[in-house]
């Protein structure tokens, strides 16, 4: 391990240029990562936390949230067939007056408060505990200027409402959502007359005849252009991370090749293969955790002096998980210089002049 | 009182298989004993190395027998022959061959850590190589900052670190002229003949055979004392 060490020592620049690679790729790497997660996040996290085990649509809608209509009348077919608790969901967009400023789009998720499940709140009252013309926001309506007991106003309808709670992690197409009673009104908003988007059943095994049920996690997946973004972000970030180990494999398979005079020269001496081999490892460890550390750390002051509107979230279990498996591919990738090693003769030494 | 150290009887060494076997290494006996020097001159191809490799542990005879210190390298397994190259044999190459990123105290540490010497005795045994060899200046540069008649001398007081039976030489003075050429080989002699070792030089330079105990001419495989 001294060898290693030592050797590291004595060629920084060499070992410097590696570092940078590795640094740079898996900078890429978490960044990636953090805004394909923050954009499926921002788009979506509304959806993926809806409390319900079940989501009831129509058949038109082919599994589709916002495709989906259903009136009154399909409410109390549904309630006949559902013995289990159930809400319907309404989902509108539309914005907020804001004097002087620019109106803020949100999106109301207009449920039976007194039905639909216990989302997290941060700051305020749960939502069973809401009033007559009482709103629920989500947080990131704070970065808009809103605090808790303010009065909204809706810009289509008028409406005032106040905000007697801030959940978390319900945004939806970036937009906040802010959960509103069946009384607001806003399922007839369009329309003139009351239309749900879905209806959101607790409990599993439900047969509706006339009607699709699907789980939440479905329903997340068929969202338009949801599952298309995600999957080309997995291939970017797979194809970022093979690329690095190769290139971080053959960087250190190429100084191997370099030094195969030298590991001669050692094995001639008398040194024993598993201890050039499990310094290269030592070097190939020592390096990657090297490059794991300076491009987290710079991944996270990066995120610090960005726009806070660039949706980024990497948390640090996916960051560790990333890093693990940098490590693990990269330690696989040394492989083939500790074969390079095995196949050394120590007759290398003889006979040849540096 | 000399006592034996390596002995060769009838070693053949072939290259090659089938119709392409060529017989470098015909029919070789010899025998060192403690404190002799020897010298291996001859023609390029005509074996020499070979046979230092042979000896070394570095390659296995085709025919033939070797032991060294009594022990029989002829029928020793890989790892066997590991062990022997780290305990008995020590190798001067052509260049110093030092680790370019150790320091000369460090590159006689290492050699001490695969022999898995006591660290103490060789600490003792390291700082009196350096003295011997007039290194004590040079203690703590890299290779890259000191002369290739030091460099070589690391080499020699590398070779002597273990405490070997036998030291192996090949063309030491290669890359040197022949003044420091000439010390090199005078301290190679020296330290064979106070430490009670036994040394073959393989060497193509005629100037520095006085040197030597005997001198074994090799010529087309065949081994010839002159």
């Amino acid at each position: 391990m001294l060898l290693a060490w030592k050797e590291i020592k004595r060629n920084k620049i060499r070992y410097f240029l590696i570092s940078t690679i590795m640094v740079a790729v898996l900078f890429l790497v978490f960044f990636i990562t953090a805004l394909s997660n923050g954009l499926g996040y921002a788009d979506t996290a509304a959806v993926s936390n809806l409390q319900a085990d079940q989501v009831i649509l129509n058949k038109e809608a082919e599994g589709v949230l916002i495709k989906s209509g259903l009136d009154n009348k399909d409410i109390s077919e549904i309630d006949k067939q559902v013995d289990e608790d159930f809400s319907p969901l309404n989902i509108t967009i539309s914005s907020l007056e804001k004097e002087d400023k620019r109106s803020v789009d949100v999106v109301y998720f207009t449920v039976d408060i007194k039905r639909y499940g216990n989302i997290a709140i941060v700051e305020g009252k749960d939502i069973k505990e809401l009033k007559d013309g009482e709103v629920i926001a989500d947080e990131s309506l704070k970065k808009k200027g809103y605090s808790l007991y303010d009065t909204i106003e809706d810009s289509r309808t008028g409406k005032k409402m106040k905000i007697a709670g801030f959940t978390t992690d319900h945004v939806y197409s970036h937009m906040p959502v802010i959960f509103t009673d069946l009384s607001l009104g806003f399922q007839s908003l369009y329309s003139g007359s009351e239309v749900y988007n879905a209806v959101l059943v607790k409990g599993n095994n439900i047969s509706v005849s006339g009607y699709d049920v699907q789980t939440v996690e479905d329903t997340l997946k068929s969202i338009p252009g949801h599952s298309e973004t995600q999957a080309s972000f997995t291939v970017m970030k797979t194809f970022l991370i093979i690329i690095s180990v190769f290139v971080s494999s053959v960087f250190f398979y190429v100084i191997t090749i370099q030094k195969v005079h030298q590991f001669g020269v050692l094995k001639a001496i008398g040194m024993k293969t598993i201890t050039i081999a499990k310094t290269i490892l030592a070097q190939v460890v020592f390096l990657t955790l090297i490059g794991l550390a300076i491009s987290g750390l710079a991944f996270y002051g990066i995120v610090q002096i960005l726009p806070e509107e660039m949706p980024f979230i990497l948390s640090t279990h996916l960051l560790l998980l990333t890093g693990v498996l940098f490590l693990i591919l990269n330690i696989i990738g040394a492989m083939l210089s500790v074969w390079k090693v095995t196949k050394i003769d120590p007759l290398e030494a003889m006979g040849r002049i540096e | 009182m000399k006592s034996e150290i390596l002995k060769l009887e009838s070693v053949s060494k072939d290259f090659g298989d089938g119709d392409t076997q060529i017989r470098v290494l015909k029919d070789i006996s010899l025998t060192i004993n403690s404190g002799e020097f020897v010298a291996l001159v001859g023609p390029s191809g005509s074996g020499k190395s070979t046979l230092l490799s042979i000896i070394g542990a570095l390659l296995s005879p085709t025919e033939g027998l070797i032991t060294l210190d009594n022990q029989p390298m002829h029928s020793m397994s890989k790892k066997q022959l590991n062990r022997m190259r780290a305990d008995k044999i020590s190798f001067i190459f052509q260049s110093s061959n030092l680790i370019p990123y150790l320091t000369v105290r460090e590159q006689l540490g290492l050699m001490a850590t695969i022999s898995k010497l006591e660290k103490e005795a060789t600490d003792h045994r390291i700082d009196a190589l350096i003295r011997d060899l007039g290194l004590e200046k040079r203690k703590h540069y890299y290779p890259k900052e000191i002369s290739g008649g030091e460099r070589q001398r690391v080499a020699i007081a590398r070779a002597f670190i273990n405490d070997p039976s036998i030291i192996l030489a090949d063309e030491p003075t290669a890359s040197l002229d022949s003044k420091r050429g000439r010390q090199v080989v005078e301290m190679i002699s020296m330290e064979v003949k106070s430490r009670k070792k036994a040394a073959i030089m393989v060497t193509h330079d005629d100037r520095i055979l006085d040197l030597c105990d005997r001198v074994y001419q090799m010529e087309d495989g065949i081994l010839l004392e002159k």
